[in-house]
């Protein structure tokens, strides 16, 4: 469930003018995607509306407003959020994600930015590391996406997505495995 | 932020991909005239730099905002309930109770069997996939058995298995209508928001809860034919 108050920070008029071409250009085209999932349109501006609290504290990894990359992310977030908010329930830590796994987990997740993790995968070709993310199931590409390329937290993707951060943590590590494997290294 | 290593490329491209079915709706999106809520929202939002103050609500608490007079009512509720501390309403086979408390704008239920001392791992159940469905992700621990089905028009079925004892769910009491029904002769509590719909019922050794936006007769489905394995 998402939490009930968020205060996120617009800090410049740079980025309060780049969120207001954000709504400009993409809010219609996030309406239409999510009205395909809710089939109900005040449902459907509750999750684009959403989508842009996610965003505010994320717009520096945001170059420029119209270009393909922008498009793709704003349509991953709304994606996932309407998924949420379709599957919405709360997680109770006594059946999900309080075991020894978990916190073992949390302790050898590496810091998405730093230099040291997942650089093996600059050993290989782009063009054969995406072809074994085109292999993971969407919801680990989803996981992935937002958390090594976009820079998102365990606990925003786990309010994104609607899940426990142990949920997250888990497919964050069964996502590398996975990509690993199939680029052939054994861990 | 530091150069991106090749994974991070790698899932932009992926990203970028994915994204090209939305294509059509790029060029023609929805006619539609946002709401008034809507708009106030967006303005909070734009407005946020010139009034660092303005704390943005999601959907969730603006809902919460909207409703207050209903809430009290709710709150009046809970105080009652409070006074019981927990009803238990439910028992559709032996030795398996669902213990409901409410709570503002939720209901947790937990399900509790007397006497359980079976301490040996859960045995995955796996239901029927209903056609034009296929499984997205699965996983199975020692208390607990989840399936994701997704099919191609972004319909999705969640499906989850759970220990007879401790185990719990949330349904929201404040925007969906709940009620109990009855499938392959046993009581399933039925929980509808939208075109969303979830399920929670037990065949006397398991608890199942299934949810997701496919119709409610494919839910139906799944649970008969979970309650025929039985």
């Amino acid at each position: 469930m998402l939490p009930v108050w968020l205060a996120q920070a617009i800090e410049t008029e740079e980025e309060r003018s780049k969120m207001e071409q954000l709504y400009d250009e993409y809010e219609r085209l996030l309406y239409s995607i999510a009205f395909r999932y809710m089939h109900d349109s005040y449902r459907a501006e509750d999750a684009v509306h959403d989508t842009f609290v996610k965003i505010i504290d994320h717009l520096d990894s945001i170059s420029e407003v119209k270009c393909p990359q922008t498009r793709a992310f704003l349509v991953n977030i709304v994606g996932n959020i309407c998924l949420n908010m379709l599957t919405r329930k709360s997680y109770t830590a006594e059946v999900y994600g309080s075991d020894e796994d978990d916190r073992l987990i949390v302790e050898t997740l590496p810091d998405p930015y730093s230099n040291t993790a997942d650089m093996y995968s600059n050993k290989y070709e782009v063009s054969l590391v995406t072809d074994a993310i085109r292999q993971l199931p969407e919801i680990l590409q989803d996981t992935m996406i937002l958390y090594a390329a976009h820079g998102y937290t365990t606990k925003e993707i786990a309010e994104i997505q609607g899940c426990s951060t142990e949920t997250i943590k888990k497919r964050i590590q069964r996502g590398r495995e996975k990509i690993r494997k199939m680029l052939g290294e054994d861990k | 932020m530091s150069e991106m290593n090749n994974l991070q490329k790698a899932l932009l491209i992926v990203e970028e991909e994915r994204s090209h079915k939305y294509d059509d709706l790029y060029d023609n999106p929805e006619m539609h005239e946002f709401s008034q809520k809507y708009l106030v929202r967006r303005r909070e939002i734009i407005s946020m730099y010139k009034d660092p103050q303005v704390v943005i609500a999601t959907s969730m608490s603006t809902y919460r905002r909207t409703h207050k007079i209903r809430l009290r009512t709710i709150l009046v509720a809970a105080l009652i309930m409070l006074l019981a501390t927990a009803s238990v309403i439910a028992i559709t086979k032996p030795h398996i109770y669902y213990v409901i408390k409410e709570k503002i704008g939720n209901w947790t239920i937990t399900f509790t069997q007397e006497d359980n001392t079976d301490e040996s791992a859960l045995t995955p159940v796996w239901p029927q996939i209903p056609e034009g469905f296929s499984v997205t992700e699965n996983e199975a621990t020692e208390s607990h058995f989840y399936i994701s089905m997704e099919d191609n028009d972004n319909h999705i079925i969640i499906f989850e298995q759970l220990p007879p004892d401790g185990a719990s769910v949330n349904i929201d009491s404040e925007r969906n209508e709940n009620t109990i029904g009855i499938i392959n002769e046993t009581e399933v509590i039925i929980s509808r928001e939208g075109n969303a719909i979830m399920m929670i019922f037990n065949d006397g050794k398991y608890a199942y809860h299934i949810r997701g936006n496919a119709s409610e007769k494919i839910l139906r489905e799944i649970a008969d034919d979970i309650l025929n394995k039985q």
